[in-house]
Order: C-alpha cells, then structure tokens, then sequence
C-alpha cells in the first residue's frame, strides 16, 4: 500500500518511524510447537500473521506471504487482521513479544541509514516504535550505535559506510526481520506543468519541485506549451508566473510545524517555513538560511559526561517524569520505571553544561543577513532560539532533542548549535526539524500557529499563507520580499547550475484542494481541474503513465515494509528458522504483481536514498546480501529439516 | 392540545433522548481501543510515558470517564464542546464552519429524493400492474440495491469525466449559493437522493393504491371530476401521510448516507470530518457531531409529526 | 323517450376464480321525475348496475354489451369527456356509506363546491355561497360554520345530508342512490328519505333507488324492479308488486319480512342462498329455491313475460312482467300462493304468504 499516500497522508510522521493507515501490517505467528495438543506433530506448524485491516496492498502481500509459507507443507498459515487503532495498541504492548507472533509495519525511513536498522532493532525500542517483537541484543546495540556516533565516524565517512556494512552483514547473518520492499514516491501532473520533479519524501514533495536550489530544480506552468512525458523541458523555456492546483489526499491538520507530523500538513508548512540548512536529493547537506556554517569542535564523550550537571525529577506512577521541562538526556543508568527519581538534563543545565565546555559536538552558523519574514521584521538569531524553545515539548521534541543540547545565540547573526555526542547524523539533525518563525509567533501558545486559530503562520519561505477554507482549500502566495530574490542564488558558494536559474519558484500561487478520495482525486486530475496530485492507485498510476496528456514521475523512497521474528518463541530463536522464512517471501512477486511493479524489493536493507552514507561500496554489499533474500523455497526446506533434526521437533512432513 | 403546547411537549422530550444519546456514544467511544494520546504519540519514537501523561492531562482525559463525562456536559450547557486534540481548534467552531455545507447537501438529497419519489410513485400507482409500474418498482429496487457511492463514482464518470456537464469537485472558491455551486450540487444531491426515492417512492405507490380502491374515490369520479384532479387532489393528499412518516425516518439515512458521499465528491461537510474525527479518536469532535445529528433527526421526526397533523385534519395532538 | 333506457346490459367480472356474470341482459327504463327501485339481495347485482350507469366499472368489471341511453344518447359509446360532464351534472349518486364517501382531509362544503365549480363554472366564492345554502336546504343546521367542517366530525346522520347535498349540487336529472339509509339507524333512516323525497319533488329529479329493504320501496317509490342473481325478475309499478306479487322470489321476500303485529314463532325465509354468480344453476336461476320449481324450470331461462299474456315484455310494453315460466304456460302446476291485506292501521304492508302443497 505504497501508493494510496491519501490513507497514509493523515499520519506520516516526517522523520521517520510508522507509516500510518495504511501503513500498519503484522504478521503474527503464533508458534505451536508445544507439541501436545494436536494429533500432528510440531510440523506443519501452525503460523498466524498479522496485518492491519484498511491496506489493501499489504493484507494482499501477508496473504501472498502465507501462501508461500503453506506451499512448503510445513506449515498452516493464518491471516489475522485488525483495525489500524486497535493495531497499534496491541503490537506496543509489553507482551507482544511472548505472543509469538510476527508483526509487519511499514515505516517512513531517512537520509539517515540508522531509519532502517535502529528502529527495528535497537533494544531501547522494544515496546514502542518499532521493535515489535523484541529482537536485537548489545552486541547489534553497539553496532548500530558505533555506526552514527563518535567521533571517528562523525568526521570520516567511509568509515561509517563501513560499520554500517557489518550492521548489514549481522543483520544479514541473524535475519530478525525481513523487509520486503521500499516504497517509490510518485507524482502526476498535467502536460502544461514542466519539470514536476517527485522527491523520496512526500512532506516536501510540491515545495522540492517548484524550487531547489540543492537539485537545481524548478518547475513551471505553461498551459500554451505541452510537456512532454518523455523528456524534461529546457530550462530557457521557462515561463513565471500562474496559479498551481495541487490536490491533496487529507486536510492538513495544523500549520505549526512543531505540532503536527501528518504528511499534509508538512506539505503545508513546506511552503511557508525554512530551515537553517537544506538538502538535496542525496541527502547531501548545504548551508541555507545560514549562509555558512562550521564544526567547531568535537569531543569524544558520552552520556555519562553530563552526570555532574544532571537535576533530579520525580517519576509518576506511569514511568514518565514529572516536569514541565524539556527532557535532553537521561542518565543511561536510572530507569522511571525502577525508581523514584532519574537523574536527566533539562535545557538550564544543558546550558550550563555547554558553558562549562561539556558538549559532543559544537556547530557555529553565520545567519543570512536581510532575510525578510513574511510580516517584514528580519531574521536574526533570537528568532533561531526562539524557535528552538518552541520546540520543546511539542510532538516533535523527542526526535529533536534526540541529538541536540543546547542552541545559543552569539550575535545577531550567529548561532551557535550544541550535539550532545559526536554524531555523524548531527549535520543534518541539528537544524532540520526547527523551521524558522519570528520570535513573537515562535511564543504563540501550543499548537496556536494555524491561520483558522489565532496566529498566522509565518515563516522565511517564498510563499505566505494566503487563505483558507477549511476541510476545503488553502492558498499560498508568493512572496515578493523573499529574501533569495535579493541575495541571488548564484551568491550561494556551493551552487554550481545555469545562470539562468531562478531566485525562487517562478509559480506565483499554489491552490491547495483537499480531495481525501483518491477516485474523486484521480478524476479530477483526469478532468483537468487539479494540475497536480500524488498519492494514487498503482492501477491509476499505469493508465496515466500511457497517456499523452499526464506526466508520472517517481523516485525510490524511504518509506519500506517489513515482517519482523519474535526470538523469544521457539523456533524463533534459531536464525536458521528465521532464514527460512526469509527465503519464502517472494519479494520480486511482491512488488511485480501487488504493488505492479511501483516499490523495489528489498534485496538488501538499505534504498537508494540512504546508499550514500549507509554503505561504504553497495554494489560489494549487494552481492553479498541479496542471495540471502531471494525467493529459494528449496533452500527454506534444506534449512527446516536442519532445524528440526537439530532441535529435535517431531515432524509429519 | 394545540399544536404549539404539542410543539413545546416534544421539544422537551429531546433533552432526556439527548441524555441518553450522548451516554451511549461517550462509553461507546471511550470503549474503543486507541485514544488520541495514543494516536498521536504513536508517530512519535521515544515518546514515553512523560509525554503520554501530559498529553493526556491536556486533553482532559486523566480523569476518571465519568468526571470526564460530567465535564463535558456542562461544557454543552454553555456551548462549549472541547477542543480538536490535534489542532486545538474549538469543536464548535469546526463543527458551524461546515454546518451550511452539509446542511445543503442534505436538502439537496432531500429535494432531489422527493422530486424524484412523488411523482414517480403516483405513476406507478395509477399505472398500477401495467408497464410503467414494473418499470418504475425496477427502479426503485435499484435505487434501494445499488451502493451509494458507486452511483456517485458513476454519476462522476458519466456527467464530469464523459459529458463534461459538471466538474469533478465542487467550484471551491465560489460561494456557497452561488449558481455554480449549487449546479454542483446536483450530482451529490441526486445521489443521496436516489437511495431515499427508492423507499419513498414503493411506499408513496403502496399507498396510493391502496387509497384509489376507497369509495370518495369513487365519489369523486362520480362527481365527474377529471382524474388528475381525483388523483392528485383527493388521493394524493391521502397518501402523502404515510410518505411524510417514511420521509421523516429516511433523515437518519440521508446523514449517514451523506458521509460517504461527502468523501466521494470531496464536499467539505461534517461526514468528512466525522470520518476523520473517528480515525483520528477525536472524541470530542466525536461526540458534537454525534449530537447534532441526533437533534437533528429528532427535529426532522418533530417535523413530520406537524405535517402529518396538517395534511388530516382528523389528527389532533391528544 | 324515457330519461334513461338500459338496453340488454351485461356486466362480467374477470377474477381468478371465474367469470362473475354480474348483470345479465338486464332491461328497463326511467322517466323524467320518476322514482324507481331496484330491489335484491346482496350480490344481485344492484350496484354494478348504478356504477354502469356512470361507466364507473373498473377492470376486473367490463361492461359486455347492451346501451344505456340517457337523455336520448347512449352513454356506453361517448367519449370520456363526455361521460365526466354527465357524471355529478346530470347523473349523480348517493352512496351507501357517507363516511367513506366522504374524503376525510378536505372539508365537507369544499366537496360539495368543488363539482359545481367543475360543472357550472362558478367562481369559488359563488360556490361556497350555494353550498351554503344547499346544506341548509338538506337540513344541516349551522350551514355556514359547517361548512369547513371536516367529515368526521358530522354525525353518521349529517354525513349522509352532506352525500345527498353533494348530489344535489348540480341539480341533477337522474339521481342513483345506493343504498342511502342501509347505514343509518331506523329514526334518521326516516328523515333521510323524507328529505330525499321532498328535494326529488322540489329539483324534479327522477331517482333510481336502490336497496335491499322492501320498506324503503314501499315509502318512496313509483315503479320496482326485483333482481335475483344478476337478471331483473319482476317489474311493476310498487302498490302491483305489494298486493299482487307474480314472481315467487318476490312472494318469498315480502312474506319474509316481519310485521307489527305477526304472531309466528319463526321468521319466514326463503330457503337455500342466492347462487355464486360464478355459477350459475342451469335454466331459471331461482329454480333450486322456488317452491313452485318443476324440471321445465331446470331447462330453459324464462325471461320476463307479461304476466297476463305470457308474451315477453320486450315485446309487448306491460307494466307488469315477471320471469316466470308460470307464465308462458310451460308449468303443470300453479303458482300457490295467497296474498292478505290487513286493514289494521298498525301495518300498512300488505302481508303475504305462502300456502299450498308446496310449502
């Protein structure tokens, strides 16, 4: 269910972790290898899979998946499904792993090749997102671990392709879960849109193509001259102005940034918000907003280094702390759960830890100067931590706080951005979730920066909020002061494209309809009267595809699927099982004829996106990763008898 | 009784069926799994037990659910209906920004359901047997039978995609009584309409024949009045009786129908947001809606009962 | 030429379990101001004949053959339209049940107004005005505020005022009442047909008065005709069928009814019922019921005879015919039965038994 991006718009979270409607499928196994209870044997065994209910696509691939599973004779696989709510709740709970059952979820991964190993399986995620079943173990920890953070891999990127490829080969080796495919982002237009670019993340798909500056992307209207589907329009042809009709799968459900993580209403927030930095389609950072930025210092510490400025807080009933305060780090040692006070680090002492010199990594921005808000006043760094503080406690804070510690403004026009540990992610982290909004609306209440509340939003982005009827539509304007307008993209050190490339998205408006069914969607697309949409029907998808008058483009995404093994129910427990059952999923079936032909099956774990800093060569990776996923339903047989001689099972196979 | 002590009598009985109402609905929903602490958060890694606490204690929904229950009913005596969670909007501020939207979608099939029904059961009445009424009950079993929004995807494919006589989505921007709009109107409307013509219309037919085998009939013809007049004065009105009862229950179906149309024509009505509400475990925009809808079947019922009073004198309110 | 001539009418009804033969060739004719019964019991066929008259019979009825000529013109050959300005205008009808003729949702003087708005082209205010005045004429008290009355809340009495109003309203030539007091109790079942007679006198309508009950005959009319299983089986002018009943159908009914002063144990019947019109016995139609049947009676089906030539009425105009093969001299045995008036002040109704071998 890749493609109804309509039912797994609403939820999306913006970085990464579940997919949402849509986007939730479990594969339970119930393992009944109690022998006893049945006249048969231990095999066939008995395997139930779970799935969510309301995705199509993924319900057809647990069933295909089952299929294959019963093909073999050894077992009897069942199909559960349930409500995406009720989902939820059961795969988090404390006793999920003991069920013996197998979850499948979809998650939207990142730049960050860490999306597609830590969540899974990192042991501080059992009970919450995403390691459902209780895999992993220190040892992969420490792995997973050693490939983001320290200082040797923060500053030597090779290196860290390398640890990654032992994560790879591990996970490879131990198969706790299975990931059957990645996701492709797709995006229909009408012939008279040229160069509609699609991007891996749907938050900011519309924005990424109407301007970036990183992929030297742009796009126009031009309802005189057709597109062609063929072939990308020259860059000379370029025509400004005109209204853009974008349609959307959900109504956007805020338009502050750092309370909201459904995917419209980043689409929405795309438009009208910056960030300090900006990336292009590889994952590639650049300075943006600011207009440079260095590493000042790394130190090589860890957590424990801020023990002497950490304060105590009381723990409530629930395990959670009670403050009001932003938690940045808690002591590694002390559990809520166990205790009656934790010993954490709230933004005052992570202040005073930085003051005294404690920190892990520390970045110095030189803000753009003359850089307009939509309400005229000029960016400056106060508006920078302004933002920052609006982010904690929000729904974003856990992500941000994750590797930030402190952010202080220098002067005007310099920021200084403190990481907790040496973190090679820390480039991108550090500034990419704080979108940047004067001070006064930075202070609004929680969740108040919404044009139907009090507070409009505004931001440093070429389009301001223009109007909005809810559950309807919105509109965004150009912005005439937009600050790149002045400044010249062609100033910016690291831009190398055409001269003639613009200063900012040449499209004067963008009128933003709310159309959540994608038949209704598509056929309004068809009639001509959106000019732009996503989120559609692999079958849909095709028909436009062939047609003349529509362009499709997509790109391979960061969102993927995956079954995952619960090692703490027998035969779980032996990766020569879990081996097994990998070789019984038809991934290329899977992607050929569920998903026709839209996703890529996942022959190793990691997309293409995250192939930059996730590996240190892909194609050796590959080679040897990829047999150990393909369809081989006689080597899962060979690895079953082995399995059951060794262990002993009795068998009627 | 006169009818306006039997107007107040009824008005009054609201609040208890209300009562109830929103008993049912608040430990329906309560009961269900996921909360929209959970929704919320559940995007959200790392988020532990800190944040769902006070999430929760924001929402209100610390509390014990029948403090929570006796919380929000008073915020209905006074107008207040919470919040969305995730937006912090006022409930009832979403609720009256779509209410003229779905209220005229309504109509719409309402307009549309009679227009369609009367006329078509009085023919297969006075048809009664011959072709025209196997036609018209063919009709009507298709209407009843057929998925609503697989008409409306039709309706959309035939009359925007085909013939081009209407766009696909409404004309957002124009105002809501505009000529445009309500010319947009027509497809949801016909609709929505169908399904609640098909029941009106057998039951209209039923009706109407049964009152032409009465002697006034035969009266009236033996007055040597024209039969348009016999069917459509004295008949009809007779008829009409047990029409405006049917008419009066269909309202229910009418809204619940109306939901799904809402997402197939992208109208921005309450059945969207109810949907989503509902997705999204927003209970309090849950409960309004929920509300609403009930005062609002009810005043349609209330409706009917005064019509029915007005169309035979021989019912009076005792 | 009388008002009306029915000629040879036949009326069936298609159900599914048979033909209904509900009229069958029947004959006779109405004169201007005349007041003819039509008398029968229940299922003789004595409606069907009124509704033909207006070509009122719907499917599964079809009016089979025969005319019907009103005012010189053959009703079953106009055309809709024309039949509909006869209908109210010149021909009206009394139905049996005033409640349900009524319609319960329009007042009671709009259903009156509206066939002389129809018909006379009155404007409605001239309308209301004669109606008005009309229900006063029939003797509703209060005519103005009644009115707008709705129908049920008349009493049965006034509801049957209210039907006779409605047929006078157009001032009618021929006026068929069905049955007008059968639903009323025996007091206002007087004042009704006092009423009906006086505006018959004052409108000089002729009245086809149907009924079962010989005492209404008695009361109002000028000329009978009996009818038995769809055919007409007696006709004569009402004192000659009282006091000199020829068909022993009407002999059965007359000596079946009570009389003031009788001083039998058991009401006298005639045995047996009338026959399902779906099927009908062979020959004379009564025969299986008639004290006075012989076999020739199983053969052949008299039709009305003069009852003093024998010849058949259509023949030779009579005034007195009945159908009776007594009469044509094909019987072997007579008619035996004996016909006493007593002068008592009491009962006015001649009493009439049946004596001889046969009883």
């Amino acid at each position: 269910m890749v493609l109804d991006q309509a039912k797994s718009a609403t939820d999306v979270d913006r970085r990464s972790v579940l997919k949402t409607i849509g986007a939730g499928g479990g594969i339970a196994l119930a393992g009944c290898l109690n022998g006893g209870d049945d006249e048969g044997g231990d095999f066939p065994m008995k395997i139930t899979l779970e799935v969510n209910a309301d995705n199509d696509d993924r319900l057809e691939m647990v069933e295909l998946i089952a299929a294959s599973l019963e093909k073999t004779d050894y077992f009897e696989a069942k199909v559960k499904t349930y409500e995406w709510t009720t989902y939820v709740s059961r795969v988090m709970g404390s006793e999920y792993p003991n069920k013996g059952v197998v979850p499948c979820i979809g998650l939207a991964g990142t730049f960050n090749p860490g999306s597609f190993c830590n969540a899974l399986h990192h042991t501080d995620n059992i009970g919450q997102c995403c390691n459902l079943t209780g895999v992993g173990n220190e040892e992969l920890d420490s792995m997973i671990e050693d490939a983001r953070y320290g200082i040797e891999v923060s500053q030597d990127n090779e290196l860290r392709g390398k640890r990654y490829d032992e994560v790879w080969n591990e996970l490879a080796d131990n198969k706790f879960s299975s990931i059957t495919h990645f996701d492709v982002q797709s995006v229909i237009t009408t012939n008279e849109v040229h160069n509609f670019v699609s991007y891996p993340f749907q938050q900011s798909l519309i924005s990424h193509a109407l301007y970036s500056a990183a992929d030297e992307q742009v796009a126009w209207i031009d309802r005189d001259n057709a597109a062609s589907p063929d072939s990308r329009s020259s860059l000379s042809d370029l025509k400004e102005g005109g209204e853009l009709s974008v349609g959307l799968g959900a109504n956007p459900s805020s338009f502050d940034p750092p309370y909201s993580t459904d995917t419209t209403s980043s689409i929405a927030q795309s438009y009208i918000f910056e960030y300090l930095t900006t990336s292009d389609s590889q994952g590639n950072v650049y300075p943006w907003l600011a207009e440079d930025y260095t590493i000042e210092d790394v130190q090589d510490i860890d957590l424990m280094a801020y023990e002497p400025y950490m304060t105590e807080v009381q723990t409530t009933e629930e395990d959670g702390l009670d403050t009001d305060a932003q938690v940045i780090v808690q002591h590694p040692e002390d559990s809520p759960a166990d205790q009656d006070t934790v010993r954490v680090l709230t933004p005052t002492e992570a202040a005073d830890a930085v003051a005294d010199g404690t920190y892990g990594m520390h970045f110095r921005y030189e803000l753009e100067e003359g850089v307009s808000f939509h309400n005229g006043e000029e960016m400056t760094a106060e508006d920078v931590i302004a933002s920052l503080k609006r982010v904690e406690n929000s729904q974003i804070s856990a992500q941000t706080f994750d590797s930030v510690l402190h952010a202080e403004a220098v002067d005007d026009y310099t920021v200084d951005f403190y990481a907790q540990i040496p973190d090679a992610e820390a480039e991108r982290l550090l500034t990419s979730t704080t979108a940047i909004m004067p001070k006064e609306v930075a202070e609004a209440g929680n969740g108040e920066v919404d044009p139907r509340n009090s507070v409009d939003p505004v931001g440093t982005g070429p389009y301001e909020f223009g109007e909005i009827d809810d559950g309807n539509y919105f509109t965004v304007e150009s912005f005439d002061s937009y600050w790149m307008h002045d400044k010249g993209i062609q100033n910016k050190p690291w831009f190398d494209g055409p001269s003639e490339f613009p200063n900012g998205p040449v499209v004067d408006t963008v009128y933003n309809e709310v159309v959540q069914d994608t038949s209704t969607r598509q056929g309004s697309l068809q009639a001509n009267e959106l000019d732009v949409t996503y989120g559609l029907n692999a079958s849909t998808l095709d028909s436009f595809v062939e047609s003349e008058d529509f362009i499709v483009d997509s790109v391979s995404a960061g969102g993927y699927e995956y079954i995952q093994y619960p090692p703490a129910v027998e035969p779980f427990d032996d990766p020569r099982f879990r081996k097994a059952i990998n070789y019984l999923i038809p991934r290329q079936m899977i992607v050929d004829n569920i998903l026709n032909g839209w996703g890529e099956p996942a022959w190793t774990s990691l997309p293409e996106l995250a192939r930059g800093a996730g590996t240190a060569d892909y194609e050796a990776l590959e080679s040897k990763v990829r047999p150990t996923n393909e369809h081989k339903p006689e080597e899962a047989v060979s690895l079953l008898e082995e399995v059951i001689e060794d262990k002993g099972y009795s068998s009627n196979v | 009784m006169s009818l306006r002590r039997f107007i107040v009598k009824r008005l009054l009985a609201i609040i208890p069926i209300l009562f109830g109402v929103s008993i049912i609905t608040f430990g329906l929903v309560h009961l269900t799994p996921g909360d929209p602490v959970q929704q919320i958060l559940a995007l959200n890694p790392r988020a532990g037990p800190t944040e769902k606490q006070q999430l929760r204690e924001q929402f209100g929904l610390a509390a014990p659910i029948w403090e929570q229950y006796l919380n929000w009913m008073k915020g209905v005596f006074t107008g207040d209906f919470g919040e969305v969670y995730r937006s912090r909007r006022a409930v009832s501020e979403v609720i009256y920004s779509r209410l003229p939207e779905t209220l005229l979608l309504g109509l719409f099939g309402w307009v549309f359901g009679l227009v369609i029904a009367i006329p078509t059961g009085i023919y297969a009445a006075v048809h009664k047997d011959q072709l025209g009424d196997t036609v018209s009950r063919f009709v009507a079993l298709s209407g009843i039978s057929i998925p609503n929004f697989w008409l409306g995807l039709m309706l959309i494919l035939i009359g925007s995609l085909t013939l081009g006589w209407w766009p696909v989505t409404a004309p957002k921007r124009a105002p809501l009584l505009s000529f445009d709009m309500l010319w947009y109107l027509i497809l949801p409307g016909l609709t929505i309409g169908t399904a609640a013509a098909s029941s009106i219309m057998r039951v209209m037919r039923t009706s109407m024949a049964e009152e032409m085998n009465k002697e006034y009939v035969t009266a009236a013809r033996a007055k040597g009045l024209p039969e348009r007049t016999v069917v459509l004065k004295h008949v009809l009105r007779n008829s009409l009786i047990s029409v405006v009862t049917l008419a009066a229950t269909l309202t229910a179906s009418i809204v619940a129908g109306s939901v799904i149309i809402e997402q197939v024509f992208a109208w921005p009505g309450l059945g969207q947001t109810f949907i989503q509400a509902i997705r999204n475990a927003e209970y309090n925009l849950i409960m309004a809606i929920t509300l609403f809808t009930g005062v609002f079947i009810i005043l349609a019922n209330l409706v009917a009962d005064i019509l029915y009073a007005a169309l035979d004198p021989r019912i009076r309110y005792d | 030429m009388a008002l009306l001539e029915v000629e040879d009418l036949t009326v069936n009804f298609y159900t599914q379990d048979g033909t209904v033969n509900a009229v069958d060739n029947l004959t006779y004719s109405i004169e201007r101001g005349e007041k003819f019964g039509v008398v029968g019991e229940s299922g003789a066929g004595k409606s069907v004949t009124a509704l033909s008259l207006m070509r009122l019979i719907d499917s599964p009825g079809h009016i089979e053959s025969g005319e019907i000529r009103f005012k010189g013109q053959d009703i079953l050959s106009m055309s809709e339209d024309e039949v509909r300005s006869i209908r109210g205008n010149e021909i009206a009808m009394i139905f049996q049940d005033a409640q349900t003729a009524l319609n319960p949702v329009y007042s009671v003087g709009e259903q009156i107004a509206e066939a002389m708005r129809h018909h006379l082209d009155y404007s409605k205010s001239e309308a209301k005005e004669e109606t008005i005045d009309l229900l006063a004429k029939v003797g509703i008290p209060e005519a103005r505020k009644r009115y707008s009355d709705y129908p049920h809340e008349f009493s049965g009495g006034m509801q049957q005022r209210a039907i006779i109003a409605m047929a006078l309203s157009c001032d009618p030539d021929l006026l068929i009442c069905d049955e007008p007091t059968t639903a009323l109790d025996v007091t206002i079942e007087a004042k009704i047909l006092e009423e009906i007679e006086s505006l018959a006198e004052e409108f000089d309508t002729a009245i086809q008065l149907i009924t079962h009950d010989l005492g209404v005959i008695a009361e109002i009319c000028d000329r009978v005709m009996v009818m038995y299983g769809g055919k007409p089986v007696e006709k004569a002018p009402v004192e000659e069928l009282f006091y000199d009943p020829k068909h022993p159908y009407t002999v059965g009914l007359m000596s079946s009814i009570p009389r003031i002063g009788d001083s039998t144990d058991r009401l006298q019947t005639i045995p047996g019922k009338m026959p399902d019109l779906v099927e009908l016995p062979p020959g004379c139609s009564f025969h299986p019921r008639c004290p006075y049947a012989e076999e020739a009676c199983t053969l052949s089906e008299p039709e009305l005879l003069d009852t003093k030539t024998g010849k058949p009425a259509s023949e030779v105009g009579t005034n007195h015919s009945a159908a009776c093969l007594a009469y044509s001299g094909d019987l072997t045995g007579e008619l035996d039965y004996s016909v006493t008036v007593n002068e008592d002040s009491k009962s006015n109704a001649p009493a009439s038994q049946i004596t001889g071998d046969n009883q």
